[in-house]
């Protein structure tokens, strides 16, 4: 993700913590949209991720004193609407987290070059509501959020060498997803 | 580790998830937002003055409740040793009960000491400890205990000994006090020439303006 213009993460949080809301505001705009499509596509209920997206940064507003001290909050951002995600879907029951989920059977590459853009589109979304929210979660991280795995690590709790395992995982339960659902369309 | 791993991730399939298209907020998320931040804002303004007065009360009852505890403690305390003087006061061993006032008269407030004192003052067969007593209620005794049991010892105590004591324990009392037990002294016949001198030069200092 290109740097923002203006001012960082970091000097929006130092406003905000002298009284200059506002500047919280700047914050949201500029991240929110991206916390609203990793929990979309995590959860795959986009009303709860609306919701979410707006506690997420009635948490940041309360806890302005505890951001960490980086010019870019995305990780930070993204680490409380998990964990508030979470902590919802316990209560209700509704999602199962099993951080390391051993794949049945890794196919290997899938044959993307085959498909269609919009085949692609479509299957992979498939293939990923198919994996457990663990795996979905570091798969996305890695993937649509282009984090690094120090990154992963930070949003989700563990650290740089376990979330390079969660991802090489996640990678081969999201093949082994794609290749139940459409491995016998193309061969 | 990490050289292992990183050549077995699966580029292409990333990049293809990376290629999703992103699913887009609604164009009111932002409005909503502003909405309930200041909901919150106001809200958590509402509550701060009787979360303040809640948290004020809270502290009070603490701190009170503290204070009781202790309270308690020290009467438990206070009454034990109470206790522990009435008992030792009715020992045969005049050493005991010496012993028994020699301590009493460190303790303040001096509360039912002060009884059991002005009775070994009138009633203990003991002339060194009716002096003990006398001593003891002269530094510990509020006046309007000790000027009445002066006055009524005085009038009573036939030992020069534990007379002298009585004088010096009107020391503490007011100049009007001073007088009334010390003239209960005078009034008799039976008291020692000595103990008549020293019961006048306080009268007489008494008079010349000497008074608490």
């Amino acid at each position: 993700m290109p740097p923002p213009a203006g001012p960082t993460d970091q000097q929006l949080m130092v406003r905000a913590r002298q009284g200059h809301l506002a500047a919280l505001d700047t914050l949201f705009a500029r991240h929110h949209a991206r916390v609203y499509a990793f929990l979309a596509r995590w959860l795959g209920d986009n009303d709860a991720a609306q919701d979410l997206v707006q506690e997420t940064f009635l948490r940041v507003l309360e806890r302005r004193d505890q951001a960490p001290p980086h010019d870019d909050l995305a990780p930070w951002l993204l680490r409380i609407a998990r964990n508030l995600a979470i902590d919802r879907y316990r209560r209700d029951r509704r999602l199962e987290f099993t951080p390391d989920v051993e794949p049945l059977a890794d196919p290997g590459p899938l044959p993307l070059e085959r498909l269609t853009t919009e085949e692609r589109s479509a299957q992979l979304a498939v293939a990923l509501a198919a994996i457990s929210p663990a795996q979905r979660e570091v798969l996305l991280l890695r993937s649509v959020e282009g984090m690094d795995h120090r990154d992963i690590g930070l949003a989700v709790g563990c650290s740089e060498g376990t979330a390079r395992v969660r991802v090489h995982r996640a990678t081969a339960a999201l093949r082994a997803a794609w290749q139940a659902r459409f491995g016998g369309t193309h061969g | 580790m990490a050289d292992e791993i990183e050549p077995l991730e699966d580029r292409p399939l990333l990049d293809a998830l990376g290629a999703l298209p992103w699913p887009q907020p609604p164009a009111s998320l932002p409005r909503d937002f502003h909405a309930r931040a200041r909901r919150a804002r106001r809200d958590r303004q509402r509550w701060r003055l009787p979360a303040a007065l809640a948290l004020a009360a809270v502290l009070l009852l603490l701190l009170s409740g503290g204070w009781l505890r202790e309270h308690r403690v020290r009467l438990r305390e206070s009454a034990a040793l109470h206790r522990q003087f009435a008992v030792a006061m009715q020992s045969v061993s005049t050493g005991e009960r010496l012993t028994a006032i020699a301590e009493a008269a460190h303790r303040q407030p001096a509360g039912d000491v002060e009884r059991a004192l002005v009775a070994a003052l009138l009633t203990d067969p003991s002339a060194n400890v009716r002096v003990a007593a006398a001593d003891a209620l002269g530094r510990i005794a509020s006046p309007a205990t000790l000027a009445p049991a002066l006055r009524h010892a005085l009038a009573l105590e036939r030992s020069p000994f534990v007379q002298v004591a009585m004088l010096r324990a009107t020391a503490r009392l007011s100049a009007a006090d001073r007088r009334e037990a010390v003239q209960e002294l005078l009034s008799r016949r039976d008291v020692d020439q000595s103990v008549r001198e020293d019961a006048n030069s306080r009268l007489t200092s008494t008079t010349e303006g000497d008074s608490r």
